[in-house]
């Protein structure tokens, strides 16, 4: 706990806490934007930080992050059109809520939840990190590629929609971390002769150009169709009753989305859906899911920002982006030329613990800054996007052009803005792609260093039983669900043969 | 979405994976494989360019279910509108180095303000684009000392 405490000096510092200040209030005002959510929040504001010292930007990115999922929530209570998919589950009974005329009720709820897992998520950060780190110092690149491939199976039995096409992100994902030089020869790949892409594409740009500039293209399209109606807000005075309801699901979905948030391709979303069946199993009242239960926003609203908290144990700890938030950070990072993984607590631990501190000092500047700045969201729900996109533009130009100093960039962030916009014309979900390109590079490397060591590949691995167990782990993820899906067809044949 | 259009757009999706799986193919068939230990720079990309054909042919085969999503389109007027933007940024691009930063974003500020009024010619967004281009100077150049250049043109 020593080195929060050092975090917590480092996050307090004036000009620290005027960065996740300006973070928070930045996020919330993109986050609050329908349709954009912490995802596209980071990667449209993450030009705000280039000119900043790394320990000051990390700060800020990670209250954009908060801000943004605050803000995200705010909206999916308010209009029910959710930020990013952490905030869908709080539209179903946050926005019945705010219909009965308990939207501020809803609201606070909601910040008082997250505050909460902010704080459990920040102290078990403290408690687990050196651990898990003292573990991962000992991991060789067979052991990194057996996490990185459990990634990708999470990533795969957890994404939205069919496999088939996460599969053909994944695979365009990992081409796309291929152009440049080869990790081991140094040989050109794909480069096209193009002196910039000698060093591949930059995560920014990249991450910019699919999840920012392709959600502005995507929200361009429907100008004429953009007109919100806000409910109104009503008093942020939550009820006796609804406080009463909201203690133990806030308890649960701060422990449950921590851990969830701790699996590679877990994270906000996962816990929030988990927290929500969790929550409605338990209730005494589970016919008023979806109706305007409290406890539908104090579970899921807690879960996700617990799960957040979590997810940058594997990203800091290991150096290894569970979902697209953590990919985009990576990428941050790596601009801060900060490189995550096992010796960055060592090497550089004000980064590490100041943006631990960072998060519980976020979520404290959400609630005493956001709730009387309630009024001010809903006004800015009010404002039409045909004038507030050129800035996210503006800034995301000057982010790309800034990475290097070099007008090519802003074109290469063009391409990547018009392939997300593509890829979501034609119904590919795109997180896969992120994360693929992210962890690309080093599977790459661990797999070809891991073939270097192993003569007889079968007996090497049987000689690394972390590495075993990893894959073993992830063997099971995949035969599981087949099981089952086998044991439901069995059952319906013989329902079948029955009748 | 109707179902066959949505099984017309997910084809589209699978031949364009077809085709990237092949020419990436192409492309890696001509760097070095290497050997099982020794794993050459062009053996991955091969797998996965291979990987990518055969389960882009799926696709076209078996289009996925369909899928809810937003019946929000903004139709050809929409897809126009993103046109319109996408050549306002790759204009900004060539520009910036020849131009300058302060006149290229007024110039990109104005077009996308333009295109968000639908109008031609608009003064409103003649004074949204000097004070939001003078604003990014100040924010990015003068506070946070992001290098913009200056402009080619007026012998920066």
């Amino acid at each position: 706990m020593e080195g929060l405490f050092g975090g917590f000096v480092v996050a307090l510092q004036p000009g620290n806490l005027v960065f996740c200040f300006a973070g928070a209030f930045v996020g919330t005002l993109i986050g609050v934007l329908p349709g954009l959510g912490p995802t596209a929040a980071i990667a449209m504001l993450l030009p705000l930080t280039i000119g900043l010292d790394p320990v000051s930007a990390i700060i800020m990115i990670a209250g954009i992050y908060y801000g943004a999922s605050y803000g995200g929530s705010t909206t999916a209570i308010l209009v029910k059109i959710p930020g990013e998919a952490q905030s869908v589950v709080t539209c179903l009974d946050g926005y019945k809520m705010a219909q009965q005329g308990r939207a501020g009720s809803a609201i606070a709820i909601a910040a008082i939840g997250s505050f909460v897992a902010g704080t459990v998520g920040a102290l078990a950060i403290g408690l687990i990190s050196m651990p898990l780190v003292e573990f991962a110092i000992r991991f060789g690149p067979a052991e990194n590629l057996a996490l990185l491939l459990l990634g990708f199976i999470v990533i795969l039995v957890l994404a939205k929609g069919n496999v088939i096409k996460s599969l053909i992100m994944i695979a365009a994902g990992l081409l796309l971390s291929m152009v440049g030089q080869d990790v081991i020869t140094g040989q050109p790949r794909f480069t096209l002769g193009i002196p910039e892409l000698t060093d591949g594409f930059g995560v920014v740009v990249v991450a910019m150009g699919i999840f920012g500039l392709g959600e502005v293209f995507e929200n361009v399209e429907k100008f004429r169709t953009r007109d919100m109606q806000a409910v109104p807000v009503g008093s942020l005075m939550p009820t006796k009753e609804d406080l009463k309801r909201s203690i133990m699901p806030i308890a649960r979905g701060s422990v449950l989305g921590f851990l969830i948030g701790l699996l590679p391709g877990g994270g906000a979303t996962l816990a929030s859906f988990i927290s929500y069946g969790v929550e409605k199993k338990l209730s005494k009242h589970p016919e008023e899911f979806g109706h305007g239960a409290v406890e539908g926003v104090a579970g899921p609203e807690s879960a996700n920002n617990a799960g957040a908290a979590g997810s940058f144990i594997p990203l800091l700890a290991l150096g290894l982006p569970g979902n697209p938030v953590t990919a985009l950070l990576l990428g941050a990072l790596i601009v801060h030329n900060v490189t995550p993984g096992p010796l960055m607590i060592q090497e550089r631990p004000e980064i590490f613990w100041g943006v631990v501190a960072s998060m519980y000092v976020g979520n404290v500047m959400l609630v005493l800054l956001n709730l009387p700045l309630i009024g001010v969201w809903v006004q800015l729900l009010k404002v039409p996007y045909r004038a507030l996109y050129a800035a996210l533009i503006l800034f995301m130009i000057i982010g790309a052009y800034s990475l290097n100093n070099n007008p090519t960039e802003v074109l290469l962030l063009l391409v990547f803005g018009v392939l997300g916009y593509v890829l979501r014309k034609l119904a590919f979900d795109t997180a896969p792609l992120i994360l693929a390109f992210v962890l690309g590079g080093p599977i790459e490397l661990n797999l070809r260093q891991t073939m270097m060591l192993a003569r007889e590949p079968l007996d090497y691995l049987m000689g690394r039983p972390i590495a075993l167990t990893i894959l073993g782990f992830a063997l099971l993820l995949i035969v599981l669900p087949m099981f089952s899906r086998i044991r439901e067809k069995l059952q319906v044949a013989r329902a079948v043969n029955e009748l | 979405v109707n179902a066959s259009t949505d099984r017309l757009r997910q084809r589209i999706g699978g031949a364009a994976g077809i085709l990237c799986g092949i020419v990436v193919g192409y492309a890696s068939w001509q760097l070095p494989l290497g050997n099982s230990r020794l794993i050459g720079p062009g053996a991955a990309p091969l797998v996965l360019s291979l990987a990518m054909v055969g389960l882009s042919a799926v696709l076209i085969v078996r289009p996925a279910a369909s899928e809810p999503e937003d019946d929000d389109h903004g139709g050809l007027h929409g897809v126009a509108m993103v046109g319109l933007v996408a050549l306002m940024v790759a204009a900004f691009g060539l520009a910036l180095s020849r131009l300058g930063f302060l006149v290229s974003a007024t110039a990109l500020m104005y077009g996308l303000y333009a295109i968000g009024e639908e109008r031609f010619v608009s003064l409103k967004a003649l004074v949204w684009s000097v004070l939001s281009a003078a604003a990014a100077y100040l924010l990015f150049v003068v506070a946070l000392s992001v290098n913009m250049p200056a402009g080619s043109l007026w012998g920066y």
